[in-house]
């Protein structure tokens, strides 16, 4: 066990990679089974698309902080935009803010927390 | 909410590290001060062993080496004088050897030893008994105390002796046949005075000034640092008239 862990802590990337892999999945699931119901107007294309790129947020958010926490945030501007709901991939946000409030520059955290906590709110407005 | 929660945890865990991370690097720091403040211990103990094994050795095998001479020389025509010779160069090296033993009991098991075959370290009332040995060596001595003799501190006691010792020792190195010298002890109230002088012809500058040809000045340079050690000073150099000089005070309360 401990040499497992000793692996996974020298390979940060590839434990986020399972993690993002695994989010990937639940999140085509949940895509697939929302876009047969009766209220929700969210094309299969759309939320696969949006599902993907917070997913890669999450395989790299430890090697680039601060560009995936922008990839991340232009994610949930086209989501609000383009009226693309959200899914289980959207966990990436919450995961993203905690990253960089670690390790990630402080302009970067102070981004993070502030657009995080406005689009929660826009995100509730929305849908 | 869960944003904010979310920021909190990244937030904590960056101040964590950073915690962990500043006391990783006092522990660096500390091992290397630890490191840098053993070797300086190691240099000084080496001084230190250096100083004494200078100090019992020159100053024995010259009595020794003097009184060999003298008695090679006398051994036809005053048998008895080269008699007494040999005994003074037989008492002479069983103290050397006494003293070198206390210094390796010291060294083997980092502590002074009590009793046993080894001698105490010496003092200021064993400077009698060392012009006593210099003037059985040929080398006039006149001794005088002034003030009240007290008990000193003992790394005082044994910077005296020890300054007595080598400047006596250098007497009759440089100084000549003729040579005589003078000691002078001064109780104070808050230190001990030296003067010890010598009429001959005195050292070359170059042993007094930067080390020299002759054992290159390691006598004086270990009396600069002995002296250092006890917070005094020292003063060497030619003596007006000629003949050398070498005046210290030490004070009462050693250094450290």
């Amino acid at each position: 066990m401990q040499r497992l862990y000793d692996f996974l802590r020298r390979h940060p990337t590839w434990v986020d990679t399972f993690w993002a892999v695994a989010l990937f999945g639940l999140s085509g699931v949940s895509v697939v089974n929302l876009s047969g119901v009766p209220g929700h107007h969210m094309s299969v294309a759309a939320g696969m698309t949006v599902s993907f790129v917070l997913c890669v947020v999450v395989a790299l958010r430890r090697r680039f902080p601060e560009p995936m926490l922008l990839v991340a945030l232009a994610t949930g501007l086209v989501q609000l935009v383009l009226d693309i709901e959200t899914t289980v991939a959207d966990f990436a946000m919450l995961v993203i803010t905690y990253t960089v409030a670690a390790v990630g520059a402080r302009w970067a955290s102070r981004l993070a927390l502030v657009v995080s906590l406005c689009a929660a709110a826009f995100a509730q407005l929305r849908w | 909410m869960p944003f904010a929660l979310a920021w909190v945890l990244g937030d904590s865990m960056r101040t964590r590290r950073a915690y962990f991370a500043q006391l990783e690097e006092r522990a660096a720091r500390l091992e290397k001060e630890r490191e840098a403040q053993s070797k300086v211990a190691v240099a000084a103990e080496r001084a230190r062993i250096a100083r004494e094994l200078h100090d019992v050795v020159a100053h024995n095998v010259s009595v020794m080496v003097v009184q060999a001479d003298g008695a090679a020389y006398v051994l036809d025509t005053a048998p008895d004088q080269a008699r007494k010779a040999l005994e003074t160069i037989s008492s002479t090296g069983r103290q050397a050897l006494a003293e070198m033993r206390r210094l390796l009991g010291v060294l083997r098991t980092g502590e002074h030893q009590e009793g046993g075959e080894y001698v105490p370290q010496p003092d200021v009332e064993q400077i009698d008994e060392l012009v006593e040995q210099c003037r059985n060596a040929g080398l006039p001595v006149d001794f005088k105390v002034e003030g009240t003799p007290r008990p000193l501190p003992s790394g005082v006691e044994l910077t005296a002796y020890r300054i007595v010792q080598e400047a006596l020792t250098n007497t009759r190195k440089h100084g000549g046949p003729n040579a005589g010298a003078s000691v002078r002890l001064v109780y104070f109230d808050d230190g001990l005075g030296l003067l010890v002088e010598d009429d001959g012809k005195g050292a070359p500058h170059e042993l007094y000034e930067e080390g020299g040809a002759d054992g290159q000045g390691h006598g004086l340079i270990g009396m600069r640092e002995r002296v250092g050690m006890v917070g005094g000073t020292l003063d060497a150099g030619p003596r007006p008239g000629g003949g050398f000089r070498i005046s210290a005070l030490l004070p009462l309360k050693p250094a450290h």
